[in-house]
């Protein structure tokens, strides 16, 4: 489950680095595009940093 | 809940909510390009057209970061104020001239886009429109296309020269009107103020 959530998080922050760099932004879609890419890689790496300070139950039982 | 998670869940709401603000909010405004100060210094140059000597102050612009280019026009015509970041419009008595960048969607060319869009809404804007000429040409080494009208506007014929010229990321837009009774002998100046023109990154 940890795994799936990670491979999401980074196909996210993929398209989102995608959006911000790679993607030609028409100029009336400027202001929409910046809201969007900066939404997808934020979440992205928030989700990543949960992943990895998310307490794991197997190691809580063992401690 | 682990108190790291916790942290994280609402430094990334708090950031979102800045994001918000700052796309669309209060603070917005800041995201649209700014026309860069530096584009509206000329400095002066004196070229023979025709056996006439002609002031034109030579324009370099950056506003753009992949779009900087530069162009030249005659001293004595007037640039008109806030054009939009990348652009100069001029005005004079017997003419008019402005150059401007141009959005071209990756998936269409230049051709197709002057065509299809460029001229369709030409003939929606202009009165009495008339295409005069089409052709593909080359500025500077740049593959063009060049689009020549006749259109009217307060009772007065005009002339119109247009010029897309192929760029990295936008086109740019070189746009030439006299009245037609006096479009002979400007052209001249026209073709010396179009050959001016050159990308400055390319």
């Amino acid at each position: 489950m940890r795994q799936i959530f990670l491979f999401i998080s980074l196909v996210v922050l993929g398209f989102g680095l995608y959006l911000k760099f790679f993607y030609d932004v028409p100029d009336s879609q400027i202001q929409i595009n910046f809201f969007v890419s900066w939404f997808l890689i934020i979440v992205a790496i928030a989700s990543l940093l949960m992943n990895l300070f998310w307490s794991n139950p197997k190691k809580r039982k063992e401690e | 809940m682990n108190k790291k998670v916790t942290a994280i869940f609402i430094i990334t709401l708090a950031a979102l909510g800045v994001l918000w603000a700052y796309s669309f909010g209060p603070i917005s405004g800041t995201v649209a390009i700014k026309a860069n100060p530096a584009s509206l210094q000329s400095t002066p140059q004196q070229t023979v057209i025709a056996q006439q000597n002609i002031a034109f102050g030579v324009y370099h612009n950056k506003d753009l970061a992949e779009n900087f280019y530069t162009i030249k026009f005659p001293q004595t015509w007037q640039l008109q104020p806030n054009s939009p970041a990348g652009s100069y419009r001029f005005a004079s008595d017997n003419g008019s001239g402005s150059a401007e960048l141009q959005d071209v969607a990756d998936n269409t060319t230049l051709e197709l886009f002057v065509l299809s869009q460029a001229e369709p809404a030409l003939k929606k804007s202009e009165a009495g429109y008339l295409r005069v000429s089409y052709q593909k040409t080359s500025v500077n080494g740049n593959d063009a296309y060049q689009l020549t009208y006749r259109s009217t506007a307060s009772g007065t014929d005009y002339e119109t020269i247009k010029t897309y010229i192929t760029g990295a990321d936008h086109a740019a837009v070189i746009t030439l009107t006299a009245t037609q009774s006096g479009f002979a002998s400007i052209q001249p100046l026209f073709a010396s103020i179009l050959t001016s023109f050159q990308w400055e990154n390319k």
